[in-house]
């Protein structure tokens, strides 16, 4: 023998003894683990048989192989199918263990196989525990169907999937179907794996549909119940009325839904029916479909033929276990028991014939003729897609008091799937050769099904939906009649390839990477777009910034026509139309669109209650200004046609490297563009993730480190001695002391890192005043010269730096106002000034209008209303020389400040630090006691001419604290000169705990009835503070904020 | 004899604009038009003569896939689905193959689709020779 062969059986009785050492030790720890552990043992358990039964298949062991594979399958129904793993499953597999130990030192030391009359009590107890578990199983436990597990042909090893030595699936059966095909069906397919399974009704006299899904799904059972019950309302309003009119259509109807299920007792009786019924047959007819209703419910359409159906499950299922065990003997090489075969075909032909599914009792006459394991096995497939059609059109009751053939289907199909993607890959490699496309097309939607039907087996969703999808792309090119292109067939071949790695690893027991099974998705999602030669619907998606719902709804045309507006950079807007009820208004959109001065790309639907309204997405030559001119011709009331957003599309990639973007156009958008993160943000918070990574493993060295451990051990090597061990001591603390410093520089690190993004989010967000306010003067001069008259608006406040959801509001609330005071032409207003000014804590809008009338109560009420969901408030005064003043307050939210963490009587504080004029300590005689209207009080002399108030922190804001005054003997407290432009206040405080950039936070609940404080903070320690408005607090003493004015005493 | 059509789309302007391109071929004729699924099955109980239903899925009150469902067991009528979120390979395409629609097409330019004759009308043509003819 050649050293290669020693080395083979060396290496073959190494693994071997590390396989049998495996199940032993899983084997061992099953007997003592709580059955929630068990999981990975088996699955271990599993493997370490798998690979000893595929070692002793390599160098042809057959009996040793014979005998693992046995084991592999018991094990199998437990790792698989639910079965418990008791301890009579334990001690058969413990002892099947150690046999398979002596058979390996046996065939090591002989290097020949065992005579297998030393095992064959063994296989007896083996296979008669197989066959009692799945019996039980399927007794039991109907949705998940043991038998398979006794049809698993052949052992799921790696390499089985290879193209067998009998013919693959697709070889001519020597016994094809004999009954006639429907004319919608095709013929008893001379390939094994027929179409997919379908409503069994064979003797009926309309063909029935060959989707699956269709009858699968129980929604379909409801519909027919409400159908019948709607039928018999009907018939008896007839019967009732003695006028047949109106039920021409129903029985007709109803037996065509029977048929489309498979509900044979249905089709029976409503084949006996008249189709048209007199008024003097109505009570019979009436008096049958109750009838039949009532057999079975609550489930009309299933239980209505139910009774004689599951009857026919129970009766056939010792049958097919019969067929079951015979296939697995036939698997391993044991020819079928004849005898045993014939009598199991016998009576599934008897049972079937009395019922008449002649195709079922066809099918199972095909085995006996099966000359070879692979016949078999074809005959099988064939056999259980007849039973799964019955099962699928009686419903889902069918099978409860026995098998469920749809399950035996799927198991089936995932027992062999790797001969189907074999035969997959085949016709794939046939289509790209360009052979008879529609033979190929037939031959790969059915094997695309039965995949779908074994990754439904498997639960793996991501595949199940792959295949349906892939089918979906083949089938529209077919009804093209286009050939698959290349990328395609790419997509087709990566499934395939990928299913094959990915049942394998299901099969070894190991969690199966989907990874590649979610790009393909994505591929095949893009396929119709790559293949067309233009941009993928991610790209534009990306670029310009959609919203969700338009994710992916991009057609490939929608997609061409966006790239070719992108690059004749043109502007994208969304528009959102009401347009569904107003023909005209939808008319004059879509003649806008036809002009060509705007390009709908695409459009979705967005519903309101059962209103459907449109969002578009377009683009155009015109900027914003024009746009919203052109839009305000077709809906001067800017009520169904609305500018939601301009979309500036991202440079491409390309654009990025070493070129700065081109600018933006220089257009007003009150749009306001999409906050996006800038790579600067992308570094930051890197860094803030690599830096608390680095702070985590100090941390975690730190508490690993037994500090007393360590100085115990320096004490020991010292002799106990503290005067000479110190210096060794010392140096501990100093390293952990150390150790705690960088800890706290890193953390600071982190906070700086975690300001500066706050502070460059707050930036992001901010856009100027400007955005919203050219527009608003672009429709108001626009729609009065539309009116017939010329109204002007101007405005002030447009560098005014805001958040995009402030800008948002206030356009909101502005331009609908504005609107409406412009359709008047007589009373509306000539000149129109709007002032937006940001203050520190809120922002003002003020709108000067010089109308001869009042606003419409209705629009201020609107605007109220709106502004109060925002926290804001409006105020409408009178001007002297006509017209109105509008002031609309908006608070600020999520601002980023600069602030004065301070602490007063026990709780903090946050002051924004470019509203502090000064930090004092003021002496005793600096306190002046001065009498205001108010009452006496304490007032902050800070020089010879100035006097300005002290305001306590929990008086102004209403927070629980202190009152405010300080007892005469106290020292007096640190006082925060807070300076406005025309006002001045101190507020004395406990402590100042130093500078720190917050985000201020809009105040929610009760905390909004606090006065003087505008949002709330989180500290860098975790401390929760109140952001002061100091506007607010110097306010309350606006009558005494001037030097010199107060009266001193 | 053309093959009777009914529109199911709740978008007023796309029924318009479907049955102003069915009316350029002549093996088919607009018989009825529908805003939902409910409204559809409504006219088919009525009695709507129906050989092709060209079916929306996005729709309000009972969208396409759940009509689907109803059609294939209260008509005879062949569906073909005509839906912005049926393009190739998306989910929805899959789960209308998976439900037996007989044709599937996307909308070229979204629900309300104003090119759909000039960008996808062959294609929907084909389509709807190919349904009736299978």
């Amino acid at each position: 023998m050649s050293d290669e062969m020693d080395e083979i059986w060396v290496l073959y009785a190494d693994d071997g003894g590390q396989a049998m050492d495996a199940m032993e030790t899983a084997l061992l720890q099953l007997q003592e683990c709580a059955p929630e552990d068990q999981p990975p043992l088996v699955a271990a358990l599993f493997r370490a048989v798998h690979t000893f039964k595929g070692n002793s298949r390599v160098l042809g062991l057959e009996t040793v192989e014979n005998r693992a594979h046995l084991a592999e399958d018991l094990i199998g129904l437990v790792r698989d199918r639910g079965v418990a793993l008791d301890d009579e499953i334990l001690s058969l597999l413990l002892e099947t263990g150690d046999r398979l130990r002596e058979m390996l030192e046996e065939t090591a030391r002989s290097r020949a196989d065992v005579d297998p009359a030393g095992t064959d009590a063994l296989v007896g107890r083996l296979r008669d525990k197989i066959a009692r578990c799945g019996m039980a199983e399927a007794e039991q436990t109907p949705p998940s169907d043991p038998d398979i597990a006794d049809a698993e042909p052949e052992a799921p090893e790696a390499g089985s999937h290879q193209p067998a030595a009998t013919p693959p699936v697709t070889e001519p059966e020597a016994d094809p179907a004999p009954e006639a095909p429907s004319p919608d069906m095709p013929a008893a397919s001379p390939e094994i794996a027929g179409p997919a399974p379908r409503p069994a009704v064979q003797q009926a006299p309309h063909p029935a549909p060959a989707q699956s899904a269709l009858a699968s799904d129980a929604a379909y059972l409801a519909i027919f119940n409400d159908m019948v019950a709607d039928a018999l309302t009907k018939l008896c309003k007839a019967r009732d009325a003695g006028d047949t009119a109106g039920i021409a259509r129903v029985l007709p109807g109803l037996a065509h839904a029977a048929r489309q299920l498979g509900l044979q007792a249905w089709q029976q009786l409503l084949e006996t029916l008249p189709q048209s019924p007199q008024p003097g047959e109505l009570h019979d007819v009436i008096g049958a479909i109750q009838a039949l209703a009532r057999s079975g419910a609550p489930d009309q359409g299933a239980s209505a033929a139910a009774p004689e159906q599951a009857g026919f499950f129970d009766r056939i299922s010792e049958a097919l276990e019969t067929i079951s065990r015979l296939g697995l003997n036939y698997s391993l090489n044991e020819t079928p028991d004849e005898t045993a075969l014939a009598s199991a075909v016998a009576v599934l032909c008897e049972v079937a014939d009395s019922e008449g599914y002649v195709r079922v009792a066809s099918a199972a006459r095909t085995l006996p003729a099966a000359v070879d394991a692979g016949g078999f096995r074809r005959s099988e497939l064939r056999l259980y897609e007849e039973l799964a059609s019955v099962e699928i059109a009686l419903g889902d009751t069918a099978p409860a008091g026995g098998v469920s053939p749809r399950k035996l289907l799927q198991n089936w199909c995932a027992d062999h799937v790797f001969e189907t993607l074999d035969e997959l890959d085949a016709v794939l490699e046939r289509l790209r050769k360009g052979s008879d496309a529609s033979t190929d097309y037939r031959a790969l939607e059915r094997l695309i099904r039965l995949v779908h039907h074994a990754c439904v087996h498997f639960d793996l969703n991501v595949a199940s939906d792959l295949a349906m999808s892939i089918l979906d792309l083949f089938s529209r090119g077919h009804a093209r009649g286009d050939r698959p292109d290349a990328i395609l067939m790419q997509i087709a071949r990566g499934f395939v390839d990928t299913l094959e790695l990915v049942f394998d690893a299901v099969r070894e027991g190991e969690t199966p990477d989907i990874e590649r099974l979610e790009e393909l998705f994505r591929e095949a999602a893009d396929a119709g777009f790559t293949g067309a030669g233009v941009m993928t619907v991610a790209t534009i998606e990306r670029r310009l910034g959609l919203p969700a719902e338009f994710h992916r709804v991009l057609s490939p045309e929608s997609t061409r026509a966006a790239a070719q507006a992108m690059e004749q950079g043109r502007h994208f807007y969304l528009l959102r139309a009401d347009i569904n009820s107003d023909d005209a208004l939808a008319q004059a959109l879509f003649d806008l669109i036809g002009s060509g001065r705007i390009e709908a790309i695409t459009n979705v639907t967005v519903f309101e209650g059962d209103k459907t309204i449109f969002d578009f997405l377009i683009a155009s030559e015109q900027d914003e200004i024009e746009l919203s001119a052109t839009l305000a011709h077709l809906d001067p009331g800017g009520r169904n046609l609305v500018l939601m957003r301009s979309l500036r599309p991202e440079p491409e990639p390309s654009d990025q490297d070493g070129t700065p973007p081109e600018a933006a156009p220089d257009t007003v958008s009150d749009a306001i563009p999409s906050v996006e993160m800038s790579s600067e943000m992308l570094e930051q918070l890197g860094e803030v993730a690599a830096g608390q990574a680095m702070l985590q493993n100090m941390l975690r060295d730190l508490s690993d480190a037994d500090l007393s451990e360590t100085l115990d051990t320096v004490l020991r090597q010292h002799a106990g001695d503290l005067r000479s061990a110190r210096q060794a001591m010392r140096a501990v603390a100093d390293q952990m002391t150390e150790q705690l410093r960088e800890i706290s520089q890193l953390g600071t690190q982190i906070l700086g890192h975690l300001s500066e993004l706050q502070q460059l989010t707050a930036t992001l967000r901010t856009r100027p005043a400007e955005t919203i306010l050219r527009p608003l003067a672009a429709m108001v001069a626009a729609h009065s010269r539309r009116n017939g008259f010329e109204a002007v608006l101007t405005s002030l406040g447009g560098d005014e730096p805001l958040d995009v959801s402030m800008l948002e509001t206030l356009r909101t609330i502005m331009r609908p106002f504005l609107v409406a005071r412009l359709d008047h032409p007589m009373v509306a207003p000539r000149r129109l000034h709007l002032s937006i000014r940001k203050l520190d804590d809120q922002v003002s809008a003020v709108l000067e209008d010089d109308g001869k009338s009042e606003p419409d109560p209705a629009h201020v009420a609107e605007m109220e209303n709106e502004l109060l969901r925002h926290g804001g408030t409006l105020r409408i005064v009178r001007r002297p020389e006509g017209g109105f003043r509008l002031h609309v307050f908006l608070p600020v939210n999520l601002v980023v400040l600069e602030g004065m963490v301070v602490g007063a009587e026990g709780t903090r504080y946050v002051l924004p630090v470019n509203a502090i004029r000064s930090i004092v300590q003021p002496d005793p005689s600096a306190l002046v006691p001065v009498s205001d209207p108010d009452g006496r009080r304490t007032w902050l002399r800070l020089n010879q001419d100035e006097l300005i108030p002290i305001r306590s922190i929990s008086t102004a804001s209403g927070c629980p604290g202190g009152h405010g005054r300080q007892p005469a003997d106290a020292k007096p407290k640190v006082h925060i000169v807070l300076s406005l432009p025309d006002s001045c206040v101190a507020v004395p405080v406990d402590e100042l705990m130093g500078q720190q950039l917050v985000l201020s936070r809009p105040l929610r609940g009760v905390m909004t009835g606090l006065q003087s404080v505008s949002g709330v903070a989180l500290l860098s320690r975790g401390d929760v503070a109140m952001v002061l408005s100091p506007a607010s607090l110097c306010a309350s003493h606006s009558d005494a904020r001037f030097p010199g004015t107060a009266t001193t005493h | 004899m053309p093959y009777n059509v009914m529109i199911v789309d709740d978008a007023a302007m796309m029924r318009l604009y479907i049955a102003s391109f069915i009316k350029t071929l002549p093996d088919f004729k607009v018989v009825a038009q529908a805003a939902n699924g409910q409204e559809a099955l409504d006219k088919l109980a009525d009695g709507a003569e129906v050989d092709l239903i060209l079916l929306d899925i996005e729709m309000p009150v009972m969208d396409g896939l759940e009509f689907l469902r109803h059609a294939k067991l209260k008509t005879q009528a062949k569906v073909c689905m005509l839906s912005s979120v049926v393009v190739s390979g998306s989910p929805h395409a899959a789960k209308a193959r998976e439900l037996g629609a007989d044709g599937v097409v996307a909308k070229p330019s979204g629900t309300v689709s104003h090119d759909l004759q000039e960008k996808t009308g062959e294609e929907l043509a084909n389509t709807m020779r190919a349904v009736m003819a299978a």
